[in-house]
Parts: structure tokens; C-alpha cells; sequence
């Protein structure tokens, strides 16, 4: 409580949590070029993430990174991520409405 | 328009300044630090509305002498009448309204790092604690013979969006049947890498359907360029016998350009355009320069894990005016803004910087159903300090593919472009 009264009082927003030594917030604005800002796409756009099932993601993302041929670029993309990575941005997404 | 509405904002400003937990001058500094953003582009732009998201207290202002920004990417399709300017041009209006970013609509003509202040083009001085510079290139008018501010309306380089990109449309229209359209590609770094094998193949889409007799000649300093397997690919499938490109090896690059007799001299020989597409040779923007933030490459040094300028403190260089490591396009100027803005109110609030993380992603269209992109996860290597592809997190699109799968692509660009453009300025 103390930590976040701090974080508060100096002006930053939500503290995020980091997985290694990347912050979960870099991670997922990462994918904001093509998904939109906090994964809400414009309309007519790619995959909405926000608020996406945590366990969804997680697996989505698993069948890119191994399948080539299953979403174009996206398969490309998945390969730069950890396990663990995957695992915090899903957490984050789910979170957001 | 996403992210924090307008009431939000107000509300977490209104949380943080109604703290009262400390009394000093000090606290008050870190609770509302001054911040300067020189340049709305997608660098720009995109720092300022990360920043805010991170730092709801702090000051920013945006020094932007233009009311709205005009996007290249999408460009090449304007150039040859498949979109107009109208859907590449947005305002800055968001930014102000959900993120209460201050919008100057004056141009920075100076730096003063000593006593932190940024003199204006209507003299005013601005004074921050931390200077974000985001100027993008320059042209080098003084780099190809031939080729300057008087003759560059003649041979129009569009490599800045907007009415050079109508001037050159309007020179495509014109070109007689039985031409050849010359592009020149200057040594690399350049703004956008794979963008005027874009633009050729696009000029051939143009040709082949309207002036079918005519050619696109490529006049190349470079000897490989991004997605080269693929755009090759295209060409022959699409635009059999059209696409000439003479690399650097066999005399590609340009030695001097005429734009009266419409020549233009290489080492291969010497050329005759109906249109020439000169592609300038860059450097870094000129407050960049100006301001000593270049270094002998005419780009300007930073740490790619907070894009702190490495020659004058303070000052953090975003976008392609940066030698970061990452590539000079739209989603590299995004993602190291990204970067750049959370590294920044980390530091402001005295915690560490964490460990970067970038997306490239860049899609080229070659006719209105055929796209093919390219796209790499980069991090910074602890030991070098220099940007890396992380795991095995880079490739582009197939060879071989079907035109199905290559109008998939294309829709996935239109998709792209569209949360690109979103991501950035609402």
C-alpha cells in the first residue's frame, strides 16, 4: 500500500508488473501498432484483446508461435516472446475492458 | 478515440495533485516535470500520449508548427490515385482533448541545454526538465549534383507526405506512353527501407493499366534491400519485363541528376526519365543538427534502452532522426516512443529502467490486392548495448504464397495502418 501511495504521489500511473526485467506494460503496447491502444482495435480491425480470456491468449498465441501457416505475420511476432511474457501480457489483456 | 477519456485525465491529475504527502520543492519537480516534445509525427505523437498514460502529472507540450500531420506510409498509394491525402491526414486535436497534451503551433529554432529553455520561432523561450527531440529527416540538397531546392520541384522526391506527393502523382499522369519512370535510391540509412520498391512496383500497377508501353528503372546505391526475394517475386508475376533495378555493385547509384535534359548519370551509364523520382541521400532533421545532436553520420547517437541523446543531457532523440539500431519506419518511431516514455517516468520517479522491447512491422503493397510485410521483435543485447531481434522473432511473408493469401495481407495492411494511425494521435 505504502509502494503505491508513493507511486501516486509522483505522479505515475498504475504500477506495472515485470516479468524479467521487461515491464507487462512494454510488452503489451508492443502489440498496440496493429491491435489498437490497450488492444482495442479501430474498427474493422484485427483481434480485440482487451478483456480476452487470459487462458485464450495463452494458446493463441502457443499455435502461432509453433504453426507458420496460421497467421501470417503474427506467427512471425509470437516468436519473440517468452513463455512467461505470454503469460503476463494474457494476464494484462484480461484485465482491461 | 481510446485510452483515457478527457474526464479521466482530469481525474488522475486532480489524484495526484491533491496528495499532499510532499511539501518540498523537490517532490514538486518530480510531481509535475516539465516535458518538450519538438515534432508530431508518429515518434512524437506517440511519446506524448505514453508519456501521459505513465506520468498523468506531468507538463507536455508539443512544439508543432503544423495544425495536422500527413502519414508517407499509405503515400505510395496516393502517388498512383489508389487513395488521396484526405485518410493519411489527422489533427492533433486528441491528443490535446483526452490526453491534455499542450499543442505550440510554432516552429523550435534553438536549444539551449545549459539553462534548459527552447527558443521559438516567435521568439518565446520554453524551459523544460527533460527535451524530447523528434525533427525525422532531412533532405541532403547538397549531397547529389543536380539535385536542390530549385530543381527538386522538377524531380520531386515525395518523401515527405503531402504536396510532393501530388506533384509527383501529377508527373506520373503526365508521362507519355513509352517512357521510362527512373527511381533513385540513395545509400542507406534512409527513411523507410523497403518504400521505394513500393513505390516501383505500385508505379508499374499505374503503367501497366494506363501507359502499358512504359518502364520503371531503378537506380539502386544499395546492393539488397528488405523483402527482396518477395518483391521480385511480385514483379515478375505481376509486371513481367516492366521493373529494371541496377544495384549498387553494377553502377546503381546516381552520380548526378539534370532536370532540364531529364538524365540521370550512374555508373552504368546515363539515363533518360520521363519521370525521375529522386530519392534523396538524408540526415537527421535540422534542429537535430542545429542543436549538435548529430554526430559525423548526420544521425544522432542514442541509448537505445532510453533514447537519451549521447552527446547533450536532457535531450532524448526519438524517431528517424535517431541511430538507435532500429529501423528508420512509422512502427519503429512507435514502438521506441513506447520505450522512451515509460524509461522517462520511470526515471522521473526514481525507479529503474526496465529491460526495451520493439515491434517493426511494415507491410508494401504492390497492386490493391497484393501486400507482402515483414516484421521483427527487437530488444537490446545486456553485453553490446545494441539492438537485437529477440528468440528467433523475424521474417516476412512467404515466397510461393497464393493471391489469395497476398490479398489477405493487403487487408491485414488496411488493419495495420488504420491502429497504427489510432495508436499514435488518438
Amino acid at each position: 500500500m505504502r509502494r503505491v501511495c508513493l507511486a501516486l504521489a509522483l505522479g505515475l500511473a498504475a504500477v506495472g508488473t515485470a516479468t524479467a526485467d521487461t515491464d507487462v506494460r512494454t510488452l503489451a503496447d508492443s502489440c498496440a501498432i496493429c491491435h489498437g491502444t490497450d488492444g482495442k482495435p479501430p474498427r474493422d480491425g484485427l483481434d480485440r484483446l482487451a478483456g480476452m480470456r487470459s487462458s485464450e491468449f495463452v494458446e493463441e498465441m502457443r499455435e502461432l508461435r509453433d504453426d507458420p501457416d496460421e497467421g501470417r505475420l503474427m506467427s512471425v511476432i509470437a516468436r519473440g516472446y517468452s513463455d512467461a511474457e505470454i503469460r503476463a501480457m494474457a494476464d494484462y489483456f484480461a484485465k482491461l475492458r | 478515440m481510446t485510452g483515457i477519456t478527457r474526464r479521466g485525465f482530469a481525474a488522475l491529475v486532480g489524484a495526484a495533485a491533491a496528495l499532499p504527502l510532499f511539501g518540498t520543492a523537490l517532490a514538486s519537480a518530480a510531481r509535475t516535470p516539465r516535458i518538450v516534445v519538438i515534432g508530431g509525427g508518429f515518434a512524437g505523437a506517440t511519446f506524448a500520449k505514453y508519456l501521459r498514460r505513465a506520468m498523468p502529472s506531468a507538463r507536455i507540450t508539443l512544439v508543432e508548427p503544423k495544425k495536422s500531420y500527413v502519414s508517407c506510409v499509405y503515400s505510395n498509394e496516393v502517388v498512383v490515385g489508389l487513395s488521396t491525402l484526405k485518410p493519411l491526414t489527422v489533427g492533433y486535436a486528441a491528443l490535446a482533448e483526452a490526453y491534455g497534451i499542450r499543442h505550440v503551433r510554432r516552429s523550435a529554432v534553438a536549444i539551449d541545454p545549459v539553462a534548459r529553455r527552447v527558443t521559438l520561432s516567435s521568439g518565446d523561450k520554453l524551459p523544460y526538465d527533460k527535451l524530447v527531440v523528434a525533427p525525422g529527416m532531412a533532405y541532403r540538397y547538397d549531397a547529389l549534383p543536380g539535385w536542390n531546392e530549385e530543381t527538386a520541384a522538377l524531380l520531386p522526391a515525395a518523401w515527405h507526405a503531402g504536396p510532393e506527393t501530388t506533384q509527383l502523382a501529377a508527373r506520373l499522369k503526365a508521362m507519355p506512353n513509352g517512357g521510362t519512370a527512373i527511381i533513385t535510391v540513395p545509400p542507406a540509412p534512409y527513411r523507410c527501407p523497403p518504400a521505394p520498391y513500393e513505390r516501383a512496383s505500385l508505379f508499374a500497377w499505374y503503367l501497366k493499366r494506363n501507359k502499358p508501353a512504359a518502364k520503371v528503372l531503378i537506380l539502386d546505391a544499395n546492393e539488397t534491400f528488405p523483402k527482396q526475394a518477395l518483391f521480385e517475386e511480385g514483379w515478375a508475376k505481376l509486371f513481367p519485363g516492366m521493373v529494371t533495378r541496377i544495384p549498387g555493385s553494377q553502377g546503381g547509384a546516381v552520380q548526378s541528376v539534370d532536370a532540364v535534359a531529364m538524365r540521370v548519370e550512374a555508373g552504368a551509364g546515363s539515363f533518360s526519365g520521363a519521370v525521375i523520382n529522386v530519392i534523396p541521400p538524408q540526415r537527421a532533421g535540422d534542429l537535430a543538427t542545429a542543436a549538435g545532436l548529430t554526430d559525423e553520420t548526420g544521425w544522432c547517437p542514442v541509448n537505445p534502452r532510453t533514447f537519451a541523446s549521447k552527446l547533450v543531457p536532457d535531450v532524448y532523440v526519438l524517431g528517424d532522426a535517431a541511430a538507435s539500431g532500429l529501423p528508420k519506419s512509422a512502427t519503429s518511431a512507435n514502438a521506441g516512443a513506447k520505450v522512451a516514455a515509460l524509461a522517462m517516468a520511470k526515471t522521473l520517479s526514481g525507479q529503474p529502467v526496465t529491460d526495451p522491447l520493439f515491434i517493426n512491422t511494415c507491410y508494401s503493397r504492390l497492386a490493391p490486392d497484393y501486400a507482402i510485410g515483414i516484421a521483427s521483435v527487437f530488444g537490446v543485447d545486456p553485453t553490446s548495448g545494441a539492438i537485437v531481434v529477440r528468440n528467433t522473432g523475424t521474417g516476412t511473408s512467404p515466397l510461393g504464397a497464393s493471391l489469395g493469401y497476398r490479398k489477405e495481407e493487403a487487408e491485414d495492411a488496411d488493419k495495420w495502418f488504420r491502429a497504427l494511425m489510432s495508436d499514435t494521435f488518438a
